[in-house]
């Protein structure tokens, strides 16, 4: 197997175990649609793991007065 | 009459019931009558509830001659995504799931329009859980654009988008994750406000993404919607997100023009992204010269990648939704439509370190927003990037990824507002998004209403080549 993680064999064995952790039966049919978005969702996930500080404190997000406060 | 009934927005209608020179049964029956000739075209209807909402509108009219008068919503139709929980009445979701699902209790919006003496009109389709869509495996067939029935009229709120274009009523509620209100409104010309984060309450709404999911109107005019926000906005103490603010008066600035605003343009967000059609563009450019015409001031600013906002939006509602709906997608996954199981099983693939950072991530580009709202008094921007697709051209194996900029302030929370800037050579409507301080709605709806005034769009309208109702 590749060791580039973001390579299709790569893809295809992260998403096969994250499936089965999930509990989840995937028909062969639907694999192809789902890899490809699984590849989309990969390219967004990339973005968030990003130079971070420690004002990007994650607690209390679902309280629209610590989402909207100043940095 | 002046005009027809449905023509008149429901201040105008509201004047009319007041003065006696219309009943709301008069008013229910002429929409019962439109929905009879065109939504069979149109499809925005799941349920229309034809029995009730002749009662409510007596009811209404017994009490305006009683001399009772609850309030600006009283005796006027109006319509609910079908994923606001009725009592007795069907709360589909657009889904087989639900197929027959009649709550108990009212959603707390579906509570507040009843205790004002509002008639409920029906339920509206929507992209199913208001997620998939527009689909055709699923119960019931997916609404269509009034302007073109060819092309989609955006989701999820889609029946809230399509119902109100076709003035079938004046106003509905749609919800709003990922950009669910601003999206149809944007497609079918409509006016579409999402609220502050926690500005009005969700308890009774089938949750998409609990943090990012907002309740608001679409509706012809922006002072119907800033009616219905009169009517749905308020503390609620058994809605987690719910704030506790005061609820201000959303027509306070209806009428007090721009004069002296600052406008922020984030142009860089949209001007060459991918999708955006030139025609939008020179919408969004001819609008901020108008709103500068009439005396705010329009300064381009720069604000974090949008795509930053887009994923961080997505990795929290792919993972929120699939937490809600884990059980079904173990036992009966195929019980969803093909749309929105694509979507939704994406949520399995997140890990807890990707949504721990999106949620980091959240609260930085929140920031980078309000500051830029320090100096500006609202944001003005893209919200669809291009006119409605056809249904002809999307791929029915893979959800589609229709060009539109709304997820960013789904994320910081702050109340957005989709406006009609134009129409295409096609015929089908153009938009934009005003943008404002997290619960300084009456602001956006001002600006809103001034740039309405100003371009007089909302009095064009759909045809039909059915025989429409009188």
């Amino acid at each position: 197997m590749s060791n580039d993680p973001t390579s299709d064999p790569a893809l295809n064995a992260e998403f096969e175990v994250l499936t089965k952790r999930a509990s989840l039966v995937i028909p062969e049919t639907r694999k192809p649609a789902l890899l490809q978005g699984f590849k989309e969702l990969k390219k967004m996930t990339a973005l968030m793991h990003r130079p971070l500080t420690a004002a990007n404190e994650p607690a209390g997000t679902y309280d629209i007065r610590t989402v909207t406060r100043n940095p | 009459m002046a005009k027809a009934l449905h023509d008149y927005s429901i201040a105008e209608a509201g004047a009319l019931l007041r003065s006696g020179k219309i009943t709301s049964v008069a008013l229910t029956e002429h929409a019962l009558a439109r929905i009879k000739a065109i939504d069979p075209v149109i499809s925005s209807f799941i349920t229309v509830t034809a029995e009730g909402a002749l009662a409510d509108a007596a009811a209404a009219d017994a009490n305006f001659a009683k001399g009772i008068d609850k309030g600006p919503m009283q005796g006027i139709p109006h319509a609910l995504k079908d994923i606001y929980a009725t009592a007795g009445i069907r709360t589909t979701c657009h889904s087989k799931l639900l197929l027959d699902n009649i709550p108990k209790e009212d959603s707390v919006v579906a509570a507040k329009f009843k205790a004002q003496g509002a008639v409920l009109l029906g339920k509206l389709a929507t992209h199913e859980f208001a997620l998939g869509g527009p689909s055709f495996d699923l119960p019931f067939p997916p609404a269509r654009n009034p302007w073109n029935t060819n092309h989609v009229p955006g989701g999820s709120s889609s029946g809230s988008g399509a119902a109100v274009a076709a003035g079938l009523v004046r106003m509905a509620m749609g919800s709003d994750t990922g950009g669910s209100i601003r999206g149809p409104a944007s497609y079918c010309g409509t006016i579409g406000l999402k609220p502050t984060y926690g500005l009005v309450s969700r308890r009774g709404v089938f949750p998409l993404s609990y943090s990012l999911d907002h309740c608001g109107p679409l509706s012809w005019t922006v002072e119907d919607s800033a009616i219905a926000m009169q009517v749905i906005a308020g503390f609620d103490p058994q809605d987690p997100g719910s704030a506790n603010v005061p609820v201000p008066d959303f027509r306070g600035k209806l009428g007090t023009g721009v004069r002296g605003l600052r406008l922020g343009l984030p142009r860089h967000w949209f001007a060459k992204a991918e999708g955006a059609t030139a025609e939008t563009l020179r919408a969004i450019d001819d609008a901020a010269q108008t709103l500068a015409k009439l005396g705010a001031t329009i300064e381009e600013i720069e604000l974090p990648d949008y795509e930053l906002y887009n994923a961080c939006g997505r990795v929290i509602m792919y993972s929120e939704a699939f937490a809600i709906h884990e059980r079904n997608f173990q036992t009966r996954p195929l019980d969803y439509g093909l749309y929105t199981y694509l979507r939704m099983t994406l949520g399995a693939l997140v890990t807890a370190t990707d949504l721990t950072q999106a949620m980091r991530l959240r609260r930085e580009l929140a920031g980078a927003v309000n500051d830029k709202l320090k100096s500006c008094d609202v944001l003005i921007t893209a919200s669809a990037l291009a006119p409605a697709a056809a249904f002809s051209d999307l791929n029915p194996n893979t959800p589609p990824n229709l060009p539109i900029q709304t997820m960013p302030f789904d994320v910081t929370g702050n109340p957005a507002m989709s406006i009609p800037t134009g129409f295409a050579a096609t015929g089908l409507p153009l938009s934009m998004q005003i943008v404002g301080r997290a619960f300084d709605e009456p602001t956006v709806l001002g600006i809103g209403a001034a740039f309405e005034a100003a371009t007089n769009l909302y009095q064009r309208r759909p045809s039909f080549s059915v025989a429409e109702a009188a």
